[in-house]
């Protein structure tokens, strides 16, 4: 199986940047040790926001070390002057980071699970690919949905079947990273689907957990970090500092 | 039997239709057996016998048609014959466990009930009915044909007068008072003299009084009696037709009480059912409709398209997607545009049949793709400042044009088609679009765009003020769907509609720009600011300027483009506004400006808000009133200290008095009654609204004027506003100040360098601010 390991103290040029954002890189890292090919993954915790950047990390560092990576974007979230930030800080084109990830933007559930088997089909052959979904389990349980569920394909079933084509690319040697908002409902029973399960909590007003939940080799562990809070954040630029 | 189809109500197996011609209104009483559509699993023969299976199954046979727009080709496909419409959700349901892929199975009954008979709704038609009630229907006028007879309506206007004794907001348990009622005989539409009843021609305005229980019979009489085709209850849909219904079930009246024309019972329900829904980034809130059989029941106050376009332009909408006008009234205009595609498919020859669920996701592209392709429309920011001597012009229907004039249509951009051969390549984002098939939208852009300018022109000629308001009506209605259509096209749920071609719209649409600004310069003028559809350009030094000029401009722009150019005015002065804190930036969507015949146009400032109050709309009235006389730039800096002077003096209104209705502002609330936990002034207003008996809704209208803006009891809602109730003079006095500085910052910044305001008299004590 292909390994992706990435060491983030060795490759982000300016550490100082990062604390201007907090997020959970630093817990991700020391509850997991790596990323590997073969496993799917859920990453989920009420700080979406969080999880989507340490996720536009992976797709970097996955990128200058060769992957190339397709992300199904259901939250929306994909950022690249994110990614140009990152590429500056390591004197990387921005373009050929943009070049190596390939997205596609799923609005509604019948959309999500088309786009999952579009995918399927182009790299079901292959592996040592990284994709990404974001939001993937919510996708299926939008209310606004209700006059499409009508239609006799249950959401269930569209899920499922979902579900089952991404473990499918894991199995192939591809890594497949979930995220998601809230805890996965129990009827999905995702969290058994998944291979690694981690979830970011935040206790009281000070610190946020990572909590690896379930891996296949690893023991469930816990990390604990102090919240660090930014020291000025881009609202509160001016236009003009801004420009 | 000919005439206008003015309702259709489903009950029971049979379909009640009302028809309204010479001699009054007919209800006929039909069997409508909708048709659904399915795919060919295997075995055409075992497919029949497995369908036939179910009860609901009148017949089945073979057709031939396409099986969803994103296929070119027809084939054969099974036609279902359902026995009556409310056996299609068990059928369906049926026929999905079975594993048949389905087609034209979500319209909605009413929709699918003009798409399977191929008629319209108020357009003249034929009906035979046989003696088995089974029926035909043969259109005898063209709906897409801009000059129709208007079927004049009568319409009646109920408005009911409850009373609420001790608390604010009406309970069903409040007596009633009284009813006004208001009948006309036809809307205003010149009508032929042969649709009069002689005996019920003239219109009257009537209030019932007395005991409830007679205000109740008299009520359900005069309906009976006057029978108007159109009810309107204003406020119908979110509280008085279900409070009729608790009050004609508290006297027992229940069993022989109609306002339909159908014998069906009311049934009072313990809530009304409303929704919030989320559109444009806003949340929004609509009622739950009511729906009264065989009259078009309207309330006003939940229906957008009747408020703005009145009954002609709903009358359009209605015969162009054939919905029902009560339907059309309280939708969306992407259902409208929906039921016009819908229509358009159905209609087509062979026929393309409507897939259930829109699956077609983006295409998977490299994010550097869609970077440059995920573009809006293009924006050439202005320095802001006061500028003289400047002509407005903008592309005419500009998005529509682009959809009608490149065949763009989810079906059509990235057809599997022309993958090989690609005929027509977009600018910028290098997407195909079919060069074999005409699309769906850009046919409906097509008859839109087309009956419009029909109606533009007739206006032009028209000498009657009526024909003229009617006219109008239809022209703002149709003006509405082109505005949307859009911004429909990258609905997640359109059935025509995907990410892609909603960037090819936005590609042609820079590129369009970019063209017009070029010419513009080649002919001598420079652009001053550009924003998506439209060019501000004067004169460079030293080149000529003259209106035919500038025609001669729009018409080199119009060629070149294929999108009409129009003029939009001539500016003597227009002031573009920087954003607050920045006086160099541009705040792209805020500008006003005086045309030379005296007009003012504004875009973004206060005025235009919904939420402003009238006390600020008439102070930035009278401003621009005042600036609207000055000619050009250095009269305009010099009419500035009249404007302090009136500052000043509305400053002092405020102080002295003003009337309580003119400080009331109305707000959104974005999480209703019981979703905030913060202390802004809006959960506030969304709390005095609960605690008064109304629990605000997301989405809903609060109105309310601040009371004390840092104390505990900040706003008073509108309900409970009497002509004495305090207000907050330094909170309203800081949004007189806030409504100059949003016309003339601008201006002082670029002129002096800084802001000057006139002195202010500060109130001496906490009193006086009540005063």
């Amino acid at each position: 199986m292909p390994h992706l390991i990435f060491n983030r103290a060795s490759s982000i040029s300016n550490p100082k940047e990062m604390t201007l954002n907090p997020d959970n890189l630093e817990l991700l890292s020391s509850v997991l040790n790596s990323w590997e090919g073969g496993y799917l993954y859920l990453m989920e915790g009420p700080n979406m926001k969080g999880i989507h950047r340490d996720i536009h990390w992976v797709m970097f560092q996955a990128s200058i070390s060769g992957w190339e990576t397709t992300l199904i974007d259901a939250a929306n979230c994909f950022n690249p002057q994110l990614l140009d930030s990152y590429a500056q800080q390591n004197s990387v084109e921005t373009s050929d980071i943009l070049q190596s990830i390939q997205i596609s933007r799923p609005f509604q559930m019948f959309q999500a699970a088309s786009i999952v088997d579009k995918v399927y089909q182009q790299l079901s052959g292959e592996a040592g690919k990284i994709i990404v979904v974001t939001r993937f389990p919510s996708m299926f349980y939008d209310p606004s949905a209700s006059e499409a569920q009508d239609s006799g394909l249950t959401t269930g079933e569209l899920f499922h079947h979902s579900v089952g084509l991404l473990q499918r690319l894991a199995h192939k040697g591809n890594v497949v990273i979930l995220t998601e908002k809230a805890q996965t409902p129990e009827d999905t029973k995702l969290g058994f689907a998944v291979n690694v399960h981690i979830r970011f909590d935040q206790v009281g007003t000070e610190y946020t957990t990572a909590q690896l939940l379930s891996h296949p080799t690893y023991p469930g562990r816990t990390a604990k970090q102090k919240m660090q809070k930014p020291k000025k954040s881009i609202h509160q630029l001016s236009l003009e500092d801004f420009f | 039997m000919r005439g206008y189809i003015l309702s259709i109500t489903f009950w029971g197996k049979y379909t009640y239709l009302w028809l309204k011609n010479e001699d009054g209104v007919q209800q006929l009483k039909l069997r409508y057996h909708p048709v659904i559509y399915s795919k060919v699993r295997k075995d055409i023969q075992a497919d029949f016998q497995v369908i036939r299976r179910h009860k609901a199954c009148h017949s089945v046979s073979k057709d031939f048609a396409v099986c969803g727009s994103d296929n070119a080709y027809p084939e054969d496909v099974i036609r279902i014959e359902i026995r009556s419409p409310p056996q299609l959700k068990s059928m369906v349901k049926f026929l999905h466990k079975q594993k048949f892929t389905l087609f034209n199975s979500d319209i909605h009954p009413k929709e699918k009930f003009f798409a399977d008979t191929s008629s319209f709704p108020l357009a003249l038609c034929d009906i035979q009915v046989e003696d088995d009630l089974e029926f035909s229907i043969t259109m005898l006028e063209d709906v897409y044909d801009p000059l129709y007879k208007i079927l004049p309506l009568s319409v009646m206007k109920i408005d009911i007068d409850i009373d609420t004794e001790s608390h604010v907001f009406p309970q069903w348990s409040d007596p009633l008072r009284s009813v006004d009622l208001s009948y006309r005989p036809s809307n205003k539409m010149p009508e032929p003299e042969e649709f009069l009843d002689p005996d019920r021609h003239r219109g009257f305005r009537h209030r019932i009084e007395g005991d409830e229980q007679s205000i109740l019979l008299c009520l359900r009489d005069a309906v009976e009696i006057y029978d108007p085709d159109v009810l309107l209850i204003e406020g119908g849909d979110s509280f008085k037709l279900n409070y009729i219904a608790h009050r004609v079930k508290e006297h027992g009246l229940i069993k022989n009480y109609f306002l339909g024309r159908l014998k069906k019972r009311m049934r009072p329900s313990p809530t009304v059912g409303s929704q919030s829904y989320m559109s444009y980034g806003m949340i929004l809130h609509r009622n739950t409709p009511s729906y009264i059989p065989g009259r078009i029941y309207l309330d006003p106050l939940n229906s957008f398209f009747y408020m703005d376009s009145g009954l002609s332009g709903l009358t359009e909408l209605a015969r162009l997607g054939g919905v029902p006008p009560d339907r059309c009234a309280r939708n969306s205009i992407g259902t409208v545009l929906t039921a016009m595609e819908i229509k358009i498919a159905c209609d087509s020859i062979p026929r393309i049949l409507v897939p259930e669920i829109k699956a077609k996701g983006e295409k998977v592209k490299s994010s550097k793709e869609l970077l440059a392709a995920d573009n809006g429309g293009i924006i050439f920011p202005a320095l802001p400042g006061l500028y003289e001597g400047i002509w407005g012009i903008d592309f005419a229907s500009l998005y529509p044009s682009i959809m009608m004039n490149h065949n763009i249509s989810s079906e059509t951009v990235l057809c599997n088609c022309c993958v090989d051969s690609p005929d027509h390549i977009v600018p910028e984002v290098n997407y195909h679009i079919c060069s074999k098939r005409y699309g769906i939208v850009s046919q409906a852009m097509k008859l839109v765009l087309s009956k419009r300018l029909n109606y533009k022109y007739m206006k032009r000629s028209c000498d009657s003020p009526e024909i003229y308001e009617h006219l109008d009506q239809i022209d703002s209605a149709l003006k509405w769907v082109l505005v949307s259509a859009f911004g429909y096209l990258g609905f997640r749920n359109a059935k025509w509609g995907s990410i892609e071609s909603h960037q090819c719209v936005t590609a042609y649409a820079r590129h369009y720009l970019r063209i017009a600004e070029e010419i513009a310069y080649e002919e001598g003028y420079e652009t001053i600011a550009g924003i998506t559809d439209s060019l501000f350009v004067r004169s460079i030094p030293g080149t000529e300027d003259s209106p035919a000029k500038m025609e001669s401009l729009i018409y080199k722009i119009s060629k070149a483009t294929g999108v009409p150019m129009n003029i939009d005015g001539y500016f003597n002065w227009i002031v573009f506004a920087n954003v607050r804190d920045s006086p160099h930036i541009s705040a792209l969507n805020r500008y006003y400006g005086c045309y030379k015949t005296g007009i003012v146009k504004i875009r973004g400032i206060e005025s235009r808000k919904h939420s402003t109050c009238n006390l600020i709309k008439e102070f930035q009235s009278e401003l621009l009133g005042l600036l609207s006389l000055q000619k050009n730039k250095q009269e305009f800096l010099s009419a500035l200290s009249h404007c302090e002077k009136k500052l000043l003096k509305w400053q002092q209104k405020v102080k002295c008095g003003v009337k309580r209705t003119d400080l009331v502002i109305k707000i959104r609330s974005g999480r209703g009654s019981k979703g905030y936990n913060s202390n802004l002034i809006q959960a506030d207003v969304a709390r005095e609204y609960d605690r008064k008996g109304k629990p605000i809704e997301p989405g809903q209208s609060m109105r309310y004027i601040v009371r004390d803006f840092h104390g505990e009891n900040r706003v008073i809602i509108e309900p409970e506003l009497t002509k004495d109730s305090p207000y907050n003079v330094e909170w309203y006095l800081s949004l007189l100040e806030k409504g100059y500085l949003d016309l003339l910052e601008t201006v002082m910044l670029q002129e002096y360098g800084e802001i000057k305001l006139p002195k202010l008299e500060k109130a001496s004590t906490l009193n006086s601010y009540f005063s």
